[in-house]
């Protein structure tokens, strides 16, 4: 059933949406147009949308009574906020990394928007989700897809400069500082991914008397954090670099969107039940 | 020889093949789960050789970072201290300091935590796969159907369904149980709140009361009592026979999926050759999943003749070809899964320990410069890192511009003295 509140909520969102919208068009106006301000504006409006989408967050939480991940309506909007936040936080300090936001932003309207058209009823929680483990397993699931979407933003402005002597591929941050922050941030996105699974596993262990069930998404999880361990062992050890790396970064990508959204859609087991 | 196959083991293209091996093992099995996973040769293959190679990788970190040296370092003039205090806010500490005169050079080092992050990482990830070696072949799982009353005695003939590695033993338990009660509650819209099982925990001639939920086992002489999410009720039927026997058998059947739908279950009668449909609405008003005010219909076939359908009353009998069936008992039942917790403990400890390791490995990352005087005044910052090369070049010069506008404002003044 919806929620009481669902209409003002339903208003924040896709205010959210909208400002998002915005700040990606911005940042394709500073990497296409040079235009400076322009990535100031698309901060601005990144940063300004994160107020209303956790404004929108926290009204569904206290009309649940529980956090956002419960539906696909939810997971996607949340997915969405934690990727924008560890995208502004990361541009901040590393300024280079602001042109990501043409990659990163579009990619967060589209989960937030796919969220809006699929059913907003609130589902209750059931008992095996009663865990402290939930957090740690659901908050390092969400900062896993922030990190590998933001070394897919690096790989693909890698992609798009390579080779081009357009002007706004020179206006790109060199190309081996593209390419070492595609490997960082899949570093990062292979510790957090870590993290979940062995929360995950902690907490299945306390809730059914087994670490692993090879059920469908436990199964990808696993997939995608291999791939992203083959990833990082060929940039380490092989000397994978340039376009190969960013291709590969692209593949690992996908891997970990068809674990948190296809393959709960496709297949049933123990988590599906999270994301209907 | 085995040296050497201690090297091929721990080599980045065996860790790659095996990594690439898991992954393409792991899709396989999604695609025909069938093929079963621990019964499998691929598992058993796969877990031998990355404990294997990740026994060898440990050994190899093993001595690296244990290694000692010994660093005597001169001392430094007050320039080269001021420069050793830039590298320090950048995190970096002096290793080693080598050459005299023009040709000293400095060695910085920043590797806090992080170089430990690889060894606690891949020792987690060997902790994990021993594990999961040893429970394939060790663990014991079973699932007990209780009902409301009835009592346990700790057998493994008493388990419903039984799984065992191929090196397992018995599975008999220390302990036996007796269910009190199955709690549940629901949500208004009839999805399930919370369901528990109120129980007694029979040990050594005591009786002692516990509650087991999800998330909230009982834990006893190595085995642990999980709630399954299985439960239901319990239909005992009677049947008076025309010679006075009166066998009477429990029909367990699950909870319905929703308040408004019946349970159903069918099953044969042992030793009267009838087969048996049972419908059971706990709450004929279909508002509770509680015993309230239940109604009960039945089914009853032999071969292909149906004998008898419709209801049961709670009190008296119904005929049934020349015998009377009556109800002797309805109660609710809960399912349990008991796990032999052996081999489970260093399993928790690996994902602890991987999960900490790729944190120190990849959020701390070692570093490593060596700081050099230019000739013509200034210093020469040049990484060593053979990581992020382009990033580290980026560090190190933004460490030699601090460097230079250290020294600028005393070459500044040094200039004006002599003028």
């Amino acid at each position: 059933m919806l929620t009481p509140s669902f209409e003002f909520e339903a208003v924040l969102h896709w205010t959210a949406t909208a400002l998002y919208v915005l700040s990606a068009l911005a940042y394709g106006v500073r990497v296409f147009f040079s235009r400076g301000k322009a990535e100031r504006w698309g901060a601005g409006f990144a940063l300004a949308g994160l107020f209303p989408h956790a404004a929108a967050l926290i009204v569904r939480w206290a009309a649940s009574g529980h956090g956002p991940y419960m539906t696909k309506y939810e997971v996607l909007s949340s997915n969405a906020w934690v990727a924008i936040l560890f995208f502004l936080i990361a541009s901040w300090r590393r300024p280079r990394l602001r042109p990501a936001g043409i990659v990163v932003l579009p990619v967060c309207f589209l989960s937030m928007a796919g969220g809006l058209f699929t059913n907003p009823a609130a589902r209750n929680l059931p008992p095996s989700l009663r865990s402290i483990w939930l957090v740690f397993h659901i908050l390092f699931a969400k900062l896993g897809a922030g990190g590998v979407l933001l070394a897919l933003g690096a790989a693909v402005l890698y992609l798009i400069k390579e080779g081009r002597e357009a002007d706004f591929a020179r206006r790109l941050p060199p190309l081996d500082i593209l390419d070492d922050y595609s490997r960082r941030f899949a570093g990062f996105g292979f510790f957090f991914w870590s993290v979940m699974i062995a929360a995950g596993a902690i907490w299945a262990d306390e809730s059914w008397g087994r670490y692993w069930a090879w059920d469908p998404i436990e199964t990808w999880s696993l997939i995608t954090w291999l791939a992203l361990g083959a990833y990082l062992h060929l940039r380490r050890f092989h000397g994978l670099n340039g376009r190969k790396a960013a291709w590969l970064m692209a593949g690992c990508f996908v891997l970990s969107v068809s674990t948190l959204i296809a393959v709960p859609i496709l297949a049933k087991g123990l988590h599906t039940e999270y994301f209907q | 020889m085995i040296s050497a196959l201690k090297r091929l083991a721990a080599s980045p293209a065996s860790s790659l093949a095996l990594i690439v091996g898991a992954a393409a093992a792991a899709a396989a099995g999604f695609l025909a789960p069938k093929w079963g996973v621990y019964g499998s040769p691929v598992f058993w293959s796969f877990g031998g050789l990355a404990a294997c190679a990740l026994a060898c990788t440990l050994q190899l970190q093993a001595r690296l970072l244990w290694r000692t040296r010994s660093v005597s370092v001169l001392g430094l003039d007050s320039r080269e201290e001021a420069m050793k205090g830039i590298l320090g806010k950048h995190g970096y500490r002096l290793a080693a300091a080598f050459g005299s005169g023009e040709t000293r050079r400095f060695s910085f080092q920043r590797d806090g935590p992080g170089k430990y992050g690889s060894f606690l990482f891949h020792a987690g990830l060997f902790l994990v796969v021993l594990s999961g070696l040893w429970l394939a072949a060790f663990q014991k799982r079973a699932f007990l159907q209780l009902m409301e009353g009835e009592t346990f005695q700790g057998a493994e003939n008493e388990f419903l369904t039984l799984e065992k590695g191929p090196l397992a033993g018995a599975f008999s338990v220390p302990f036996g149980l007796r269910l009190g009660t199955l709690t549940h509650e629901y949500w208004n819209d009839g999805q399930v709140k919370d369901f528990a099982s109120e129980l007694f925990l029979l040990e050594e001639g005591r009786e002692e009361r516990r509650r087991v939920s999800v998330n909230h086992p009982l834990i006893a002489g190595g085995v642990a009592v999980y709630q399954s999410p299985h439960y239901g009720y319990s239909v005992s039927l009677a049947l008076q026979r025309p010679d006075g026997s009166r066998p009477v058998t429990h029909f367990l059947i699950d909870k319905a999926p929703r308040i408004n739908l019946p349970a159903v279950g069918r099953a044969d009668f042992p030793t009267t050759g009838y087969v048996m449909s049972v419908s059971l609405r706990p709450d004929r008003r279909r508002k509770d999943f509680h015993l309230v005010d239940p109604e009960l219909e039945v089914s009853v076939l032999r071969g292909e003749r149906v004998l008898y359908r419709g209801p049961v009353p709670l009190q008296g009998s119904v005929r049934v070809g020349s015998d009377r069936l009556s109800l002797a008992g309805l109660r609710q039942w809960s399912g349990l899964n008991l796990v032999d917790r052996g081999g489970l403990g260093p399993a928790r400890l690996g994902f602890i320990l991987s999960a900490l390791g790729a944190g120190l490995l990849f959020l701390l990352p070692e570093g490593k410069v060596v700081v050099g005087a230019r000739a013509e005044g200034g210093w020469n910052v040049a990484p060593s890192s053979r990581r992020e090369k382009a990033l580290a070049r980026e560090e190190a010069s933004l460490i030699e511009s601090e460097l230079a506008a250290r020294d600028a404002p005393r070459s500044r003044s040094h200039a004006h003295a002599l003028l």
